[in-house]
């Protein structure tokens, strides 16, 4: 039996549509569910948390990895941040709102492998980095005063190769 | 009519202006008649030009839904369909160096190519044309042929559009002319903005009869970049809001004169003048919006938008403008709709010749002129005005997300270099997000579990929410723990809550030196054998007792005993984030403990006030200990107020702790109950002034994982770099050390001198010496509190460590007992998922003999069996004569010489033997289950691998040997080793045999290769243990440790010996048994003090003065060993 490839209409945040094979869609498990919740249907899928541009990304995503076997989440986890394979490292390669914005949606779409490399992405932004230069990577305010400040220091030197 | 401003064909050098929009400022509208065959030129050369470097931007937009029409660019009848967007590439000549406009080749992204927005409650779309080549040279012939055929109507939508736009037109003509005025104020504002650009003003100035003409003109763009100056100073300027309201009104109205333009050239040119002239109308009412445009491409327009519509609209020729952004010009309240319907209105009046298609045009609107236009509307300039901007900023403000996007592409597109970098630096920060301040936690947590703990820690130190996101969740620190090989054990946690692991600070120097309080109490139900003696550095406090009771009643000491701690020193720590002590009686969870005690309640007290932390005693060891654990939870887990009410240790801002180590939480033999005895004396303590009364944050962590890690780390660290407190001490005289075992919390030894010895691990005080044998003793091993040993007097021995006293006695073997194994009951399904397989049923005790046979016995249960002490059989063959001994289970037969080292997991059990071959048993049943024939020599030693189900033996005859359980056949023979094989250990995945011949190998287990030869010793190895890091082996008179990944060697421990007998290390110690001037000496290697544990200052101190550590050996006596 040849299956024909079934398209799924989704709609993004601003209204606008997408439809992509069936298989892409169902790398989401949200969608996988509500698919084989809701069977077939013309319907378009409302994503009112996912906007056009970041569904752009996220149906790329799904479509490259669209034949991957199942991994299972805690293998990807023992993987490490720095196993990240040369597409996944250049789709990742989008500013800190999209990254942001990806992330959420991975989340919310429950699609867990977009989940892990978003995050890994992060992770490694965040390696190997003074504390300054997180701030400075993130843009992020240093609320603590002097003396919170050096013990917070005490607080996590210890770490440091002495 | 004014003067006809001669186009301006000069072409600016610029980089930035093309041919196009070079071309001088129009004249002013109505009396000006641009002379068309110059601009026609200069319009056909420009476009020439542009083809031939750059392809123009299609675009289609088209109103989805009621549109029936295609979307193709050419369609021109449907109302719904608006004609194409010519946007036009940015005008670049050839001789500009091309990196200055990094973008301006990039084609339109994927996404911007198609997209949809939403006009009105009707979705639009937009399609960018594949092909834009070809589609323009389908608009040039569709435009030669309506010139050529002149003006043709537009179809009934259009001219619906252009009615309403009309009426739109109609209101706000009307109003155009009392705005008049303020446009000429207008125009003396721009004036002054002139000013700014009076230079490129100047270039351009030809001849501009009006006076807004010449403000035009001087205003006229410069280089990009001071356009793009002016552009943002002309903002600023225009501080006179009403006038720019007023402005807004006019090109609103402009727009909306469109429509009328719209009506057919002939009308048009009939009111106003030429065609041309018309044509110059709609630059002005679309001028708005091609102002923005040309602006964005490299113009910023800085036509003065003073002068009058007309002016407005001869004004400007805007070079590049799309006719969206155009249109758009109108929508300052969001208009969008009638800047999309003035556009159709637009085509009309730009050509009659022309429909849609000169409405396409209109982003031709630039080149304003039909003759331009037809000629080549991408070439026509359009000069732009200054005023022009507030109209472009309102345009765009009205346009959708997408939609600008998409112009905002095109304006970047006309951007140089440093002006896009300084839009990514006003971008890219603003885009940055900070992640674990703004994801939900979990996602946030998600993104810490990828993180190495030193990036954890550094980030930790980033600010507040990180801080707590990062060492808030414990889940995230438990799973580091186990990543980095550290694993978890429920008792840390307790442990490290008692103890406060790093929550305290390192106190700060004491000037005096803090007694080394050796728990002098903690042998109460032992008899204290000796009197502890230790050198000068290590005082014992006298006031200690004296200070007890009183501590105990002081409710502003929370006593922290913890039974925990590896040392019995009783050390004091600076708690973390208070001022308080925090000092909490272990001994209150216990079960033993007499007195829940007055502290308990005090601390509840004191405790209960903040207690988000929740802790679990494990049930087991402290069944009754819930009350004042959780007290004490919640005392780690919070400020405790300090209660100074003025007594005598108010101000004590020190707790003090009294760390033991509690083996398995439930017996406490060496301690009793008299553990609240604590050693410190507080007189004794030189009060150190806190560096700081209070820590300016509170701990954000609810658990003490983070300090559990800490400590695991740093422990590792001081392997590393070899920073230990080395104590070392005498015992058993000077007899071969057989034996040895130890904890935290004690060392047991057992030695040819027939006696057994206990010593309290922290300081190498004898604890205990257990006697009994009549031969030395040759194995043992301890369980908890149970202690089995065996001998040459051919007995097996169990021992109540907790009492110090032989319970059992099991006579049996007729020869020495060499080596025995207690035997747990242990799940050995190696699959957690399913029901567990425990084996053997209960605890067992296997032992082997020269006797040839192994013996398998009930471990006696000491908390509920009576002691079991038959009489000692003389001779072994009065053996038979006894009663049959209840504990014995089987007798394991088939071994023709002795029993030289078993190997037991579960039920099975691996036994080497001095007649050369391995036998495997079930221990349960007691039959041999094979027997594994090979050795050429003795079997000096066996480890049994459950997981990969094989065994391995060690013989003299040089090699080991790997054998199957499964099969009983040899799977490997490994070679390498040139002389006996008398030890052989597997753990971490490594297999490590070591050999007479004073090499060590490393071993895989899987593939039976050889990884390493640790060759650096030079006499047969006495003695090793391995971890997943390192390998210690004694040999001669040196105790060395190596990488076991490398094979490296490390570096020695202990030097200038004469041997080592015994070494055993874990995570902290590393205890060794050697030969020392012919005396037998015990060496601990303690690794758990640098920046664990304080560094008092005291005889022990293992820094100088500036904090390096020193490796100093700390002699301890015990005086009643002998």
């Amino acid at each position: 039996m040849v299956t024909e490839v079934k398209r799924v209409k989704l709609t993004s945040s601003e209204g606008t549509e997408f439809q992509v094979d069936r298989n892409v869609a169902e790398r989401s498990v949200l969608l996988k569910n509500m698919l084989d919740d809701v069977g077939e249907s013309d319907c378009a899928i409302p994503l009112p948390n996912v906007t056009g541009p970041i569904l752009t990304k996220v149906i790329e995503y799904c479509t490259h990895h669209k034949d991957d076997p199942p991994v299972s989440h805690e293998d990807e986890f023992k993987k490490g941040s720095e196993d990240i394979d040369d597409w996944d490292a250049e789709f990742c390669k989008v500013d800190q709102g999209t990254l942001f914005e990806l992330i959420l949606s991975a989340n919310y779409l429950d699609i867990k492998p977009l989940l892990d490399l978003t995050c890994k992405t992060v992770a490694n932004m965040i390696k190997g980095k003074s504390p300054d230069e997180i701030r400075r990577t993130f843009n992020i305010e240093n609320d603590f005063s002097p003396a919170e400040e050096e013990q917070v220091k005490f607080e996590n030197d210890w770490c440091e190769e002495r | 009519m004014k003067k006809v401003n001669p186009p301006n064909f000069k072409v600016d050098t610029n980089i930035t202006s093309e041919g196009c929009y070079q071309s001088s400022s129009p004249s002013t509208p109505m009396s000006a008649s641009i002379p068309l065959v110059s601009t026609k030129q200069a319009s056909m050369a420009s476009s020439s030009k542009e083809s031939s470097f750059r392809l123009p931007t299609v675009a289609t937009i088209s109103l989805a839904p009621t549109t029936t029409t295609t979307v193709v660019t050419t369609t021109t009848t449907t109302t719904t369909s608006f004609p194409p967007l010519l946007l036009k590439p940015p005008p670049l000549p050839k001789q500009l160096d091309p990196k200055e406009y990094p973008l301006a080749d990039t084609p339109t992204p994927p996404a911007l190519k198609r997209f949809c927005f939403d006009l009105n409650g009707q979705p639009a779309y937009i399609r960018e044309d594949e092909d834009s080549e070809q589609q323009m040279v389908k608009l040039r012939e569709a435009l030669c042929n309506m010139r050529a055929s002149g003006p043709t109507p537009s179809t009934s939508k259009t001219v619906k559009t252009s009615v309403t736009s009309t009426q739109t037109f109609n209101e706000n003509f009307t109003e155009i002319k009392p705005s008049g005025s303020g446009a000429r104020k207008r125009s003396a504002s721009s004036d002054e903005l002139a000013f700014d650009f009076s230079t490129a003003g100047q270039q351009q100035s030809t001849g501009i009869g009006s006076k807004t003409s010449r403000s035009r003109s001087s205003i006229s763009p410069p280089h990009k970049k001071v356009r793009a100056k002016s552009a943002s100073t002309m903002l600023e300027n225009d501080s006179e809001l009403d006038s720019q309201k007023q402005w807004m009104e006019l090109t609103v109205n402009s727009g909306i004169s469109i429509p009328r333009t719209n009506t057919p050239l002939s009308n048009v040119q009939g009111e106003s003048t030429t065609p041309n002239i018309s044509l110059l109308h709609q630059q002005t009412s679309s001028s708005s919006s091609r102002h923005i445009n040309t602006i964005s491409t490299s113009n910023l327009g800085i036509d003065t938008p003073s002068t009058t519509r007309s002016t407005h609209s001869s004004a400007l020729p805007s070079p590049s403008l799309s006719p969206i952004t155009g249109t758009t010009t109108s929508s300052n309240t969001n208009q969008f709709e009638n800047f999309f319907a003035g556009i159709p209105v637009q085509d009309d009046d730009d050509d009659d010749d022309a429909d849609v298609d000169d409405v396409t045009v209109d982003e031709s609107l630039s080149g304003n002129n039909q003759e331009n236009w037809n000629s080549k509307q991408l070439d026509e300039s359009h000069v732009p005005s200054l005023w022009d901007l507030n109209t472009m900023l309102a345009t765009f403000d009205a346009l959708p997300s997408s939609m600008k996007s998409y112009m905002l592409f095109q304006l970047l597109r006309r951007c140089p270099t440093n002006t896009l970098q300084y839009v990514s630096n006003i971008i890219l920060p603003a885009l940055r997000k900070d992640f674990l301040g703004m994801l939900p936690l979990e996602l946030s947590l998600h993104i810490v579990k990828y993180l190495d703990i030193n990036s954890m820690c550094k980030a930790a130190q980033v600010n507040k929410r990180w801080r707590s996101v990062i060492d808030g969740d414990s889940l995230v620190w438990q799973r580091r723990l186990i990543m980095d090989g550290f694993g978890t054990d429920e008792n840390e946690e307790v442990r490290a809550i008692a103890e406060n692991w790093g929550f305290f600070r390192p106190i700060a120097r004491r000037k005096n030196r803090q007694s080394d309080g050796v728990n002098e109490s903690g042998t109460s139900s032992s008899e204290e054998k000796t009197i502890i003696e230790i050198d000068d550095d290590v005082n014992v406090d006298n006031n200690m007792k004296d200070d007890t009771d009183s501590m105990k009643v002081s409710d502003d000491n929370i006593k922290l005993e913890c039974s925990a701690g590896s040392s019995s020193r009783a050390i004091l720590y600076q708690t973390g984030h208070n001022d308080n002590n925090m000092a909490v009686d272990n001994d209150n969870s216990s079960p033993s403990q007499k007195n829940p005690s007055i502290n308990t309640e005090e601390n509840n007290g004191n405790t209960l006030q903040q207690g988000s932390f929740k802790l679990s005693p494990t049930g087991t060891d402290e069944p009754a200990g819930g009350s004042s654990s959780s007290s004490f939870a919640k005392g780690f887990s919070t400020i405790q107020q300090n209660q100074n009410k003025g007594k005598a240790r108010a101000d004590d801002e020190w707790a003090r702790f009294r760390t033991e180590e509690n083996h398995q939480g439930d017996d406490r033999p060496y301690d009793g109950d008299d553990s609240d005895v604590d050693a410190m004396s507080q007189g004794s303590c030189d009060r150190v002034e806190l560096s700081e009364d209070r820590l300016p944050l509170t701990s954000s962590a609810t658990h003490p994982y983070k300090a559990i890690y800490r400590r695991h780390f740093l422990m590792r660290q001081n392997w590393v770099h070899g920073r230990h407190k080395h104590i070392s001490f005498p015992g058993h005289v000077n007899n071969v050390v057989t034996c040895l075992q130890f904890d935290s919390e004690k060392i047991i030894s057992g030695s040819d001198d027939q006696c057994i010895n206990v010593y309290e691990t922290s300081t190498g005080r004898l604890i205990n010496r257990l006697e009994g044998h009549d031969g030395g003793v040759w194995a043992l091993q301890y369980v908890d509190k149970t202690l089995v040993s065996g001998s040459t007097d051919r007995t097996v021995r169990v021992w109540d460590l907790e009492r110090g006293i032989c319970t059992h006695v099991f006579p049996g073997h007729t020869s020495t007992v060499r080596c025995l194994q207690i035997i747990m009951p242990k799940n050995i399904n190696p699959n957690p998922n399913e029901p567990p397989v425990i084996e053997p049923p209960i605890p067992l005790i296997v032992t082997g003999s020269r006797d040839s046979t192994l013996k398998v016995w009930n471990l006696p249960n000491l908390k509920t069996d009576s002691q079991y002490q038959p009489t000692i059989p003389s001779s072994p063959s009065d053996n038979n004569q006894y009663p049959e001994n209840p504990y014995l289970r089987h007798t394991l037969v088939g071994h023709t010489h002795s029993v030289r080292a078993l190997a037991g997991v579960g039920n099975t059990l691996v036994s080497g033997s001095y007649d050369c071959t391995v036998r495997v048993w079930n221990i349960w049943t007691g039959e041999c289950l094979w027997r594994l024939i090979g050795h050429t020599q003795k079997v000096y030693s066996v480890v049994l691998d459950a997981k990969r189900k094989r065994c391995m033996s060690g013989s003299m005859d040089g090699t080991v040997k790997v054998w199957s359980l499964e099969d009983g056949t040899i799977v490997w023979t490994l070679e390498g080793h040139s002389s006996l094989v008398g030890l052989l250990d597997l753990s971490h995945d490594y297999l490590v045999s070591a050999a007479a011949d004073s090499s060590l190998r490393i071993w895989n287990p899987d593939d039976g290769t050889c990884k390493h030869v640790l060759t650096t010793h030079s006499g047969a190895i006495t003695c090793f243990q391995h971890d997943e890091n390192k390998v210690i082996s004694g040999s001669d008179g040196t105790l060395r440790m190596w990488d076991v990944k490398t094979g490296r060697q490390l570096r020695d421990l202990l030097t200038g010996l004469s041997g080592v007998w015994q070494v055993r290390f874990d995570e902290r110690r590393c205890v060794a048994a050697v030969q020392r001037n012919s005396m037998t000496w015990f060496e601990v290697l303690d690794f758990g003090v640098y920046g664990i544990e304080n560094d008092d200052g005291s005889g022990g101190s293992c820094t100088d003065e500036n904090g390096n550590w020193v490796d100093r050996r700390i002699t301890v006596g015990n005086g009643g060993d002998d």
